[in-house]
């Protein structure tokens, strides 16, 4: 589970290839932690171009501090961290903007004669009923395979803090995704 | 709950655009990575310089009008006279012809921001590669050339309303004769695979909604009835293909680019049903607001739409929605918008904004730059001295041939 076991054990030297200018192995780079990258974005934040603006203004970030970047930690959890945090920020930054917002959005309904949706998709709408600090703590858990403790350290917040969150929002999934069926 | 199951549901959520996303992303992560490496001559000196570089980078991103429009974007909302616009139409931002239907005739708009007037006609749609126009006067349909020459034209009683062009072997045309729905082939007289009429009734007696074409070679006609109830015909057999049944009348039918879903725009949502007319999703407008106009994007099932609240200070909304995922604002501004379309290759939204005499160019995704032109009223009607009426916008189509 989770994309560190996915990524070969040759990343030290890639990155040391990057911050000596290779651009192929910057590609290498872009390419193996991208699509988890700007996934986890968007399970977080649920809007599209807010979830590419994420993603790859981490990549910028990531960029920016390649020089410095030790090379004997991966890159993919300080990669997440960033990732996972803004994507946490804006999704508050959104909450507060609804709440004085002069025209709500367009409600979605489901068709009158719905087909059965597969998993994902009712897993989709069950995440949107959490809020972003409990997606996110799913989306490091169960898609990027991080301990609780170390989300707790990728968030800042206490391991007891993680397991609880975790609990309450697998907990909350369960009855949604019995409900919708 | 099964967290195995969890995992992999995660992994296989759809993540919409994610191709093209990947590829926008890269082309800023190399550049800014380029920028990086031009400052290399000696490393240490390179670091700080490439800090430099990126911080400059980042900071003309904040301050240029694509990091305007981001901050806007993340703001969700623009007022007039906030938003620094142009004072003429100069150019287009993606390559194009718009057409616009003015109270002077339908002019056409090149991407270097040249027009041409076509004539004195009151309606006009392109023809699937922008060779021809459709256009019409209170008693005849006309197809014209991007010079404004008439090529053929075809009388009726009229009014004719609301000509809609067929994609992408532009075969067909059908028009509103009054109140009956009528095809022509589109040279103007051969039908091909029809009754070897020129111009036939399809239906009488239907709703003044501009019927659409699903793409494709099977000439499959969407229109609206006056119950609301929406058909869907294959025109050369004239075999009714699903009828959705009575309800509010559609204000705007498209179908997606694969003609595989029909959107129904009405005042209160927007229905897509697929190509039996099964409902597959709805977005619903929220209360105290209705929807005015949609356009479905070139590339997709997204689809854009006008919202427009009520009351004594109405606003309006421009919305993004999808088969999946949840509805974005992309605009919100006082008054009327009136009118909108996609860019050929989907990029692009042009906005018409009534209320502020304003087009507004809008890129929903990749850099999110946003460009105002204002004076758009008195662009359309030169000479004019008093107030003239908004122009429509009737379409934005393919690069000049």
């Amino acid at each position: 589970m989770g994309l560190r076991r996915q990524i070969g054990g040759n990343e030290a030297s890639i990155v040391r290839a990057a911050q000596n200018g290779s651009e192929d192995a910057l590609a290498t780079l872009f390419r193996s932690h991208w699509p988890m990258a700007h996934r986890a974005a968007y399970l977080v934040v649920r809007d599209e171009a807010a979830a590419e603006d994420i993603a790859q203004e981490a990549f910028l970030s990531a960029i920016r501090a390649l020089g410095r970047f030790d090379r004997r930690r991966p890159f993919g959890p300080w990669l997440h961290r960033i990732v996972v945090n803004r994507a946490i920020d804006w999704s508050r930054a959104r909450t507060l903007r609804r709440e004085v917002s002069a025209m709500p959005e367009p409600a979605e309904l489901p068709a009158s004669a719905p087909e059965e949706k597969p998993y994902s998709d009712q897993l989709e709408a069950a995440l949107a009923n959490l809020a972003a600090e409990s997606r996110a703590v799913i989306v490091l858990r169960h898609l990027l395979g991080y301990t609780p403790g170390e989300i707790a350290r990728m968030l800042g917040l206490p391991r007891g803090t993680v397991n609880s969150r975790l609990r309450r929002a697998l907990d909350r999934l369960a009855e949604e995704l019995e409900e919708s069926g | 709950m099964n967290e195995d199951r969890l995992g992999r549901a995660l992994l296989r959520a759809p993540v919409p655009d994610q191709e093209e996303a990947a590829e926008r992303a890269w082309r800023v992560l190399s550049a800014a990575y380029a920028e990086r490496d031009r400052t290399t001559p000696g490393r240490r000196r390179s670091l700080r310089l490439a800090w430099m570089a990126i911080a400059i980078g980042l900071l003309a991103l904040l301050i240029s009008p694509a990091g305007a429009a981001v901050r806007h974007w993340v703001r969700d909302a623009v007022d007039i006279g906030r938003e620094p616009s142009s004072p003429a139409l100069t150019s287009l931002p993606s390559p194009g012809q718009v057409l616009v239907d003015s109270p002077s005739g339908p002019w056409i708009v090149q991407e270097d921001g040249s027009k041409r007037r076509l004539g004195d006609y009151r309606e006009s749609i392109f023809s699937p590669r922008g060779l021809f126009v459709a256009a019409t006067t209170r008693h005849e349909l006309l197809a014209l050339d991007p010079q404004g020459e008439v090529r053929w034209s075809i009388a009726r009683r009229g009014p004719v309303t609301h000509p809609s062009w067929n994609s992408p072997d532009g075969f067909r045309i059908a028009y509103l004769d009054d109140r009956s729905l009528r095809v022509i082939g589109g040279d103007g007289l051969r039908v091909i695979g029809g009754e070897g009429r020129g111009d036939g009734l399809l239906r009488q007696g239907v709703a003044e909604v501009e019927p659409a074409w699903r793409p494709g070679a099977d000439h499959v006609l969407a229109f609206a009835d006056p119950d609301g109830s929406v058909h869907a015909v294959a025109v050369d057999s004239d075999r009714e293909l699903f009828d959705t049944g009575p309800a509010q009348v559609p204000v705007a039918l498209a179908w997606s680019a694969d003609g595989s879903r029909l959107l129904i725009a009405r005042r209160s949502g927007v229905e897509l049903v697929d190509a039996a007319g099964t409902p597959v999703k709805r977005v619903r407008a929220p209360a105290g607001t209705r929807i005015s106009a949609l356009a479905a994007s070139p590339r997709g099932h997204r689809f854009a739409l006008i919202v427009r609240s009520g009351g004594p200070t109405p606003r309006s909304a421009l919305v993004l929605a999808g088969e999946r995922g949840h509805s974005r604002r992309l605009f919100v501004g006082p008054g009327a918008f009136s009118g909108l379309a996609f860019s050929p290759d989907g990029r692009w939204l042009l906005l018409a904004w009534r209320s502020a005499d304003q087009w507004v160019f809008l890129e929903p995704s990749g850099r999110q730059r946003i460009v105002a032109v204002s004076n758009i009223s008195s662009q359309f009607s030169p000479g004019e001295t008093g107030p003239t009426r908004f122009p429509r916008i009737a379409g934005w189509c393919c690069a000049a041939p």
